[in-house]
């Protein structure tokens, strides 16, 4: 699978998901699959922000609640709670969000560079701010997240 | 960027290289024990050839010329012109050792040509020339060469001329020397036809003509020698000799090539660009040749023809597929430095075919089964009687469980590679370490033929380098120490494999002095590993199990060989990783053994499944003594762990879910299971909430992010889509133990008046050496735990010692 950057069009293809009341995008290339939410085996001892491990047909992946991930609140799951698969430098991951919306295409002219004070988040995290209608949408950069092993924050 | 077709040459070169470097070392060492075997030598030869064409083929320059220069002195030896000795050993196995380097470093992505290699080229060089000055002696006294006058020799004045030619004669050119040629020319070498004459009286012509045919090859290329001095050796023949030379250097160097003795002419001439055109065109005319149309101006159409000529002549397998795609080697190896990228070490492994036939077999076996499935699933919806699909279900699922064992361990089969690929390393190694140390060793190997996992094996070299090294150098005393003792000068070292029920036996043992079981006490009480007073209750296997605990070294001085405690708790560490665990006997003066233990495979476990809660744990069978099933009751609570009464016998027992830092869930019937696990030697047993049975599991590795947990080696799914995690025992227990090692210390200072301390209590309530009827050696602290025990050691039973931990706790409970 194609790293993000090696997005040559001046178009982007995002999926969008919610995390409370903020809508986040992820580059296309980074996603493998949206799944339900199925049995999540707990790992002991593993980092709190990793829920545990799923059986990704014979495989097995690590799924990291997102909501844990920001420090935001922790919400029982229902049935708009969903896993993206997202792959990263060959590694899989499963990313559980409050819902998943729909994929869109932005045009580079409608990204801007990141705003901290907009989206809570350190410019490391974000790939840029995209802007959809009224909606801004904070478009994450998915492997930065996943490599770090700081705290990050983000206030609803 | 190299792409994958070049690549993938590159790499079956390096396999290929490997293999010839790990024959040819072991041929080396052979011919030291043999230096006559005139096999070994032929097969050495060729090795040597073999390495010297592949790597001038790919263009690796510098391994081609250290290659080249073994070749000569084998081609020497071989003919029994050079006689090899200590010395030659000596500078063969270092020039062999920079080959190693060489390509190891090409491999890495450096360039293997910018690594200077005249300090390993020169010893061989002197060789050769030594051995010019020693065929010159059967006509005269030895005498130093004499290289400054290049015109006069000592008893032959040598006649000289270089004349032009344009016209080359009678000679046939093969189509590749024709190439070479073509080449040459394209580069702006000069071709020459060199004919020179070697005295009539001589009677030792071959090797003079020799040496003249291998000082011009050093300074060019000798495309041809009539008659032919590869393969021609009769003495008879070598009375006028002509080669033809490609070549950039200089008339007058090339002049002293034929500074030899006895050689008393030389003409030499200049082939015209018009000589060698006619030469290369009239053979094509004749439609012998296969290149056509030859522009001698376009440098790399040539190159280009030179490769493809190449592959056909010599290397079928480097051809590209449909044939069409030429691939420039020359270019391939230039673009590979530029790209400076690393030849990734991709993990190849060869395969009996017959075994990846068997494997084809079954998979069609299983693809028939898939159909008899496929009818059931029909039948289901036909409305055929509930009895009739019962059996046939039952049926076709028998066969696929059959058939599905079959794979696995043919599969298994597949991965296993012999262990002598690891051990091929080691006489070498103790040849140079006894050469070191000055000890005279003998390594014998049994049993290298022995099958272990691909991935085992590559984790095993490095444990077994860190044991041979320690017996040659501790193990082993030195010639006069064994002689004095009554041995034989001559130490023994035996490294043994084999295979017994479902574990791979390496024993790595000596005929040496053997562990001296007082300085390893003492060292551990100095390293505060152990009390005085508690080494004394200590069985013989556990005061040797500390010479793997890190730093522990009983040797007083330090060799640049060994002996800086460091390594033996690596060895240990390695081996579990594998699941392995490696024991020791050691008799004081009589040697040492050390045995490794480890499973066939690392990637299909049996395992033992248990419920903790919702969760499912895999344990791996072989750690599991026994299961039991208890009533909570039974188990007495002992603060943060608890024993429970095994047959009259003490056995520590730790919740499972208190290890992976669960809720303990207490089953409605209050009955619950122990696991009973061994771990060397101490038994400990983990409850849990239900057994779930044995299945054989796939070992899965987890994320890097979990990598670092401790207690979980991975994870395996099961039949019907659950994860098992899969406990990483000896870790569990080990940080279990300390737990309750920890307890213990905290109440040491604790003392009751009959001056027990409750560290030696749990000691052997841990090691489950208390029984009832058994005596247990216990010895009393003070605060000061420095000094050493103030009481004479006294024997209380098991029972008794029980009694008293349930006094001394109730008492801090109270307090």
């Amino acid at each position: 699978m194609s790293d993000m950057t090696a997005t040559s069009s001046n178009e982007r293809q995002l999926i969008l998901f919610t995390l409370g009341t903020g809508s986040y995008g992820i580059p296309i290339e980074n996603v493998f699959e949206i799944k339900k939410m199925g049995d999540i085996t707990m790992v002991p001892k593993a980092p709190k922000y990793i829920e545990g491990v799923i059986n990704l047909r014979g495989n097995v992946i690590p799924v990291i609640d997102l909501r844990k991930r920001f420090g935001m609140d922790k919400v029982e799951y229902t049935k708009k709670t969903k896993t993206i698969i997202v792959e990263v430098k060959k590694r899989q991951f499963g990313l559980i969000v409050d819902s998943v919306a729909e994929v869109v295409t932005l045009n580079n002219s409608q990204i801007e560079p990141s705003l901290p004070t907009v989206s809570g988040l350190k410019a490391e995290f974000i790939n840029g701010i995209g802007k959809l209608d009224e909606k801004l949408v904070i478009i994450l950069d998915i492997t930065s997240i996943l490599q770090s092993n700081e705290e990050i924050l983000i206030q609803e | 960027m190299v792409n994958i077709d070049e690549r993938r040459i590159l790499e079956a070169f390096m396999e290929e290289v490997r293999e010839l470097l790990e024959t040819l070392n072991q041929k080396l060492l052979e011919l030291e024990e043999s230096p006559h075997d005139q096999d070994v030598i032929n097969e050495i030869f060729r090795l040597t050839h073999s390495v010297k064409s592949e790597a001038a083929l790919v263009g690796f320059k510098n391994i081609s010329i250290i290659a080249h220069k073994m070749e000569d002195i084998f081609e020497k030896v071989r003919r029994n012109v050079l006689l090899v000795n200590k010395g030659i050993m000596d500078s063969l196995f270092s020039a062999f050792d920079r080959i190693m380097h060489l390509l190891n470093s090409a491999q890495n992505g450096i360039d293997e040509g910018s690594i200077d290699i005249i300090d390993v080229v020169n010893p061989l060089l002197e060789i050769l020339n030594e051995k010019k000055a020693e065929a010159g002696s059967f006509t005269k006294p030895k005498e130093e060469k004499k290289q400054s006058d290049p015109n006069v020799s000592e008893s032959t004045v040598l006649a000289f001329s270089v004349k032009k030619l344009d016209s080359i004669g009678a000679v046939e050119f093969t189509d590749i020397e024709k190439n070479q040629i073509e080449e040459g020319i394209a580069k702006g070498h000069k071709f020459y036809k060199v004919d020179f004459h070697i005295e009539d009286e001589c009677d030792m012509r071959y090797p003079r003509a020799y040496l003249v045919y291998n000082n011009f090859e050093n300074s060019g290329t000798v495309i041809k020698s009539i008659p032919d001095i590869l393969n021609e050796t009769n003495d008879e023949k070598f009375n006028s000799v002509t080669l033809f030379l490609l070549t950039s250097s200089n008339v007058d160097s090339l002049k002293s090539c034929a500074d030899v003795d006895q050689v008393d002419k030389l003409d030499m001439y200049e082939i015209s660009t018009k000589a060698i055109n006619d030469k290369l065109n009239m053979d094509e005319a004749q439609g012998t040749n296969v290149v056509s149309e030859i522009d001698v101006e376009s440098a790399e159409e040539i190159e280009r023809k030179w490769a493809e000529e190449m592959m056909k002549n010599s290397s079928p397998e480097l051809a590209d597929i449909d044939g069409t795609n030429v691939i420039n080697i020359a270019d391939i190896k230039k673009e590979a430095k530029t790209a400076n990228e690393k030849i990734a070490q991709k993990q190849t492994i060869r395969v009996d075919i017959e075994r990846l036939d068997e494997l084809l077999n079954l998979v069609g076996e299983l693809i028939i089964n898939r159909s008899r499935f496929i009818q059931i699933t029909e039948n289901v919806h036909e409305n055929v009687s509930f009895q009739d699909l019962k059996t046939e279900l039952e049926d076709a699922t028998n066969e696929l469980e059959r058939i599905s064992d079959q794979m696995q361990m043919k599969m298994m089969q597949a991965r296993m590679v012999p262990i002598g690929n690891v051990f091929s390393k080691f006489p070498r190694m103790v040849r140079d370490l006894a050469n070191t140390l000055h000890k005279n060793l003998h390594l014998d190997i049994i049993g290298e033929t022995t099958e272990i996992d691909r991935t085992v094996i590559e984790h095993l070299a490095d444990p077994l380098t860190h044991l041979i090294r320690n017996s040659v150098d501790h193990g082993v005393e030195s010639p006069e120490e064994r002689e004095k003792k009554g041995k034989s000068r001559e130490g023994k070292i035996l490294l043994r494999a084999y295979q017994e029920g479902s574990n791979i036996y390496i024993e790595v043992s000596d005929d040496g002095k053997g562990i001296d079981i007082e300085a390893v006490k003492a060292k551990a009480v100095e390293n505060g590993l152990v009390t005085q007073a508690q080494i004394s209750t200590l069985p013989l296997h556990e005061i040797l199990n500390f010479i793997f605990e890190p730093g522990f070294s009983t040797k007083k001085e330090i060799t640049n060989v060994s002996g800086r405690g460091v390594g033996m708790d690596v060895v240990k560490t390695q081996l579990e990783k594998l699941r392995g665990r490696i024991d020791i006997t050691t008799k004081i003066g009589e040697g040492s053994k050390f045995t490794i233990v480890l499973p066939l495979t690392t990637t299909i476990v049996e395992a033992l499944l248990v419920n903790v809660d919702r969760n499912i744990f895999a344990i791996p069978i072989s750690v599991v003594e026994e299961t039991l099933k208890v009533n909570i009751n039974e188990i007495k609570d002992f603060d943060d762990y608890q024993i429970y009464n095994l047959r009259n016998e003490t056995l520590a027992v730790i919740n499972l879910s208190d290890l992976v830092g669960m809720k303990r869930k207490v089953n409605s019937t209050n009955e619950v299971f122990i696991v009973v696990i061994s771990f060397e030697r101490r038994r400990i047993g983990l409850v849990v909430n239900d057994l779930m049975g044995e299945q054989d599991i796939v070992i899965k590795g987890l994320d890097d992010v979990l990598k670092n947990n401790e207690g979980v080696a991975g994870a395996a799914v099961l039949g019907d889509g659950r994860i098992a995690l899969i406990l990483d025992t000896s870790t569990l227990v080990k940080a279990a133990l300390k737990e309750i090692n920890k307890l213990a210390k905290d109440y040491d200072v604790y003392k009751d008046d009959s001056g027990i301390t409750l560290s030696s209590l749990y000691d052997s309530l841990n090691k489950g050496d208390i029984k009832t009827e058994s005596k247990v050696t216990l010895a009393q602290h003070d605060d000061d735990r420095s000094k050493p025990a103030k009481n004479t050691p006294k024997n209380i039973s098991g029972d008794e010692a029980l009694k008293k931990i349930n006094e001394i706790m109730n008492d801090i409970k109270n307090n």
